[in-house]
């Protein structure tokens, strides 16, 4: 198995043997149990600072995502999500040395396809407040954008490349004591890794580079909210905090932000 | 109930970040990354007709603050909330209506120009209009007719490990500019001696263009910045040397680790043992071999007219117009600035004065070029013979394009540039 698939599979694992863990102590609780299908839509951005190139370099990468997403709710505080969609990955910033001619990409978003998938367990409540556990992966798979030098008295072509993949783990907490709005908090691993490719070709001149890139940042907080406007109908949005220390020195702060829509409860 | 507030400020933040972006930057393209600005500031200018008031709540909506205005443009220093970035808050400028643009408080620095005093007067590497020459009512060329050196520069300045041989007349290795960036003394092929010492001029000359000591506060700057110079001695005090001498300077500097080699000389004709040698150093030892085309409005002299081996430099002048005694041919690669280009000289030939001299011709077009081959071959050690010299082709200005669009047997594919040679192309759609 890749060195860089481990951080992934072994976090959906162990949050899976956590929520199968609670699952019995939840259930003890609720008078019946219900498994449900759940459609969804759900849209996410982000920028994160990443270090390439040893980590003696950094950049940002954003992603603006777009997702159907299918969620099976098997008990009351427990669900898992699948989702598909499309996502445009900007990794403006991103320079190749390796190539004969050295590029600097700055040509905005790179279309792919998206897969994921989410879990989201509650363990038990302490008064208005829920405690859990929940996991997301989600990966953009490899898509190639082809673009053109024309700034040589040679006119070239580049083909950039890119792919990441990203785990969220972690606890959080909600507050159950609205009637329509179920805020919660949560502190989450964060970790995002990737790899871009450029490839070069100017007349007889051609190279190829393949950079692996990181989020700086590991850990962050997550703010967010459940909206129930009319039953059967979920909204829920979310801020997402990462800090990470810059290459010059100093702490600075990465943000995303998600929202999602579920439908029939 | 705070967690409301909340729940629409993200909601808000998030639509205007999911809808399609749209540029703030009047030129079409709004990149941050790559290119540093101040943290927590953005410029706005407003659209002309917005009142004052208008403008106040934009930037409170956003809680931004102005921290000045520069009155003549109507352009705002705007403070940004230290919890959003300024990416953020310029498309969220750009979003509203009564905002012309919005971009970030980019930072400048100076280009890297060197201190070498009499650097004012290298046109070929930096040409503001200066006069060219020292005496007073001399030409001047058009700014930017130059190899964009300082520019280059940013990139890099080249590295010690990588040696450019000067198989010419020798180098003045006493010489204020040279004597710390010569490898060694060298070797003397025609007087059969450990010390090339130059008794004509032609290699000092070539040698302060290729690799002047740069950056130490005196005298010129050489492309090849912190590259090396090892100094070959092959042609005699008349500057005429023969084709034994001139192969077994060629062998002798690879030996001693030369990585691009100057060959400013030329003959109408050349011999088998010559291009041999050449085959072998450029397709066994991986050297990058320049010579330049001859300077006597001619057809190109060898070894410059040996294709595939020898890259071929033509001379332009202070305008970026071909210089009238470059020769001329299908076999032109390149061309740089060859006219009254500034030098070292030999301190014994200068009769006390600075041991420095205009000087026109075609070698000194292609020490320009040996320059700029070292610091590729620094940056991008990895590199075959045929890829820098493609690099050098592909990144020339084809300054006579209203003429010969294209390769032409005149400059080649043009005038070369240090800037698209090393400094990293920026690709966008």
């Amino acid at each position: 198995m890749p060195r860089t698939r481990r951080p992934a599979v072994a976090g959906l694992i162990l949050l899976a043997l956590a929520c199968g863990l609670g699952a019995p102590r939840l259930r003890a609780q609720e008078t019946e149990a219900r498994l449900r299908i759940l459609p969804g839509l759900g849209a996410e951005y982000f920028a994160r600072t990443i270090s390439w190139d040893e980590a003696t370099r950094e950049s940002k990468l954003k992603a603006v995502l777009a997702v159907a997403r299918g969620e099976l709710r098997i008990d009351e505080g427990f669900s898992i999500g699948l989702f598909a969609g499309y996502g445009l990955t900007n990794p403006n910033g991103l320079v190749f040395r390796g190539l004969p001619f050295s590029l600097d990409y700055e040509a905005g978003g790179i279309g792919a396809l998206l897969i994921g998938a989410d879990i989201r367990k509650a363990f038990f409540q302490a008064g208005d407040f829920e405690f859990g556990a929940a996991a997301r992966y989600e990966r953009s798979l490899a898509s190639t954008s082809e673009l053109a030098i024309r700034s040589l008295n040679q006119d070239g072509t580049a083909e950039a490349t890119s792919s990441w993949q990203r785990l969220q783990v972690g606890p959080f907490v909600r507050y159950l004591g609205y009637e329509k709005f179920s805020p919660f908090l949560a502190v989450a691993y964060d970790k995002l890794w990737g790899e871009f490719t450029m490839a070069e070709t100017i007349a007889e001149l051609s190279g190829s580079e393949a950079k692996t890139v990181a989020a700086k940042g590991l850990f962050g907080i997550v703010l967010g909210t459940d909206y129930e406007p009319i039953p059967g109908f979920r909204l829920s949005g979310e801020l997402s905090a990462i800090p990470y220390k810059k290459l010059t020195g100093g702490l600075d702060m990465d943000y995303g932000i998600a929202l999602r829509a579920i439908f029939g409860l | 109930m705070i967690p409301l507030r909340r729940f629409f400020l993200f909601a808000a933040l998030a639509a205007a970040l999911i809808l399609p972006s749209q540029t703030t930057d009047p030129g079409g393209g709004a990149t941050l990354a790559g290119a540093p600005f101040a943290p927590g500031q953005v410029l706005v200018r407003f659209k002309p007709s917005v009142p004052i008031w208008t403008k106040a709540a934009s930037m409170s909506m956003l809680r931004t603050r102005p921290l000045s205005r520069i009155a003549a443009l109507d352009i705002y220093v705007v403070a940004i909330d230290p919890a959003s970035s300024v990416e953020e808050m310029i498309d969220l400028f750009g979003r509203n209506p009564n905002v012309a643009y919005a971009q970030p408080n980019y930072v400048y620095k100076a280009q890297v120009t060197p201190n070498d005093s009499l650097f004012g007067y290298q046109y070929a590497l930096f040409n503001k209009g200066q006069q060219i020459g020292w005496v007073p009512g001399s030409p001047v060329g058009n700014p930017n007719a130059d190899i964009k050196a300082p520019q280059g520069w940013e990139e890099t300045t080249g590295s010690a490990s990588v040696i450019i041989g000067i198989v010419d007349t020798g180098i003045d290795l006493g010489h204020p500019d040279l004597k710390n960036k010569v490898v060694g003394p060298g070797r003397d092929f025609v007087n059969g001696d450990s010390v090339a010492a130059d008794d004509h001029g032609h290699g000092t000359m070539v040698a302060g263009v290729a690799g002047a000591e740069t950056d130490n506060g005196e005298g010129i700057a050489g492309v090849g910045w912190n590259c090396r110079l090892l100094p070959v001695k092959v042609l005699d005090a008349l500057g005429l040397g023969t084709e034994d001498k001139i192969v077994q300077g060629l062998l002798w500097a690879v030996e001693n680790g030369a990585k691009v080699i100057s060959l400013s000389f030329g003959a109408p004709t050349t011999g088998p043992a010559l291009k041999d040698a050449l085959k072998r150093i450029v397709e066994t030892d991986g050297v990058v071999v320049i010579a330049p085309t001859g300077n006597d409005n001619t057809a190109v002299y060898s070894p410059a007219s040996l294709d595939g081996y020898v890259l071929a430099v033509a001379a332009t002048d202070h305008n970026d117009t071909r210089w009238v005694f470059s020769n001329y041919g299908l076999e032109v690669d390149v061309a740089a600035p060859g006219y009254q280009i500034f030098t070292t000289y030999p301190v014994a030939f200068s009769a006390g004065s600075l041991p420095y001299r205009f000087q026109d011709g075609t070698s000194l077009a292609a020490a320009h070029v040996a320059g700029l081959a070292g610091l590729v071959r620094s940056l991008k050690p990895g590199l075959t013979p045929a890829q820098v010299m493609s690099i050098l082709r592909f990144s020339a200005d084809d300054v006579n394009a209203a003429l010969y669009r294209g390769k032409d047997e005149y400059i080649g594919w043009g005038r070369i540039n240090m800037e698209k040679a090393l400094v990293p192309l920026v690709i966008s759609k």
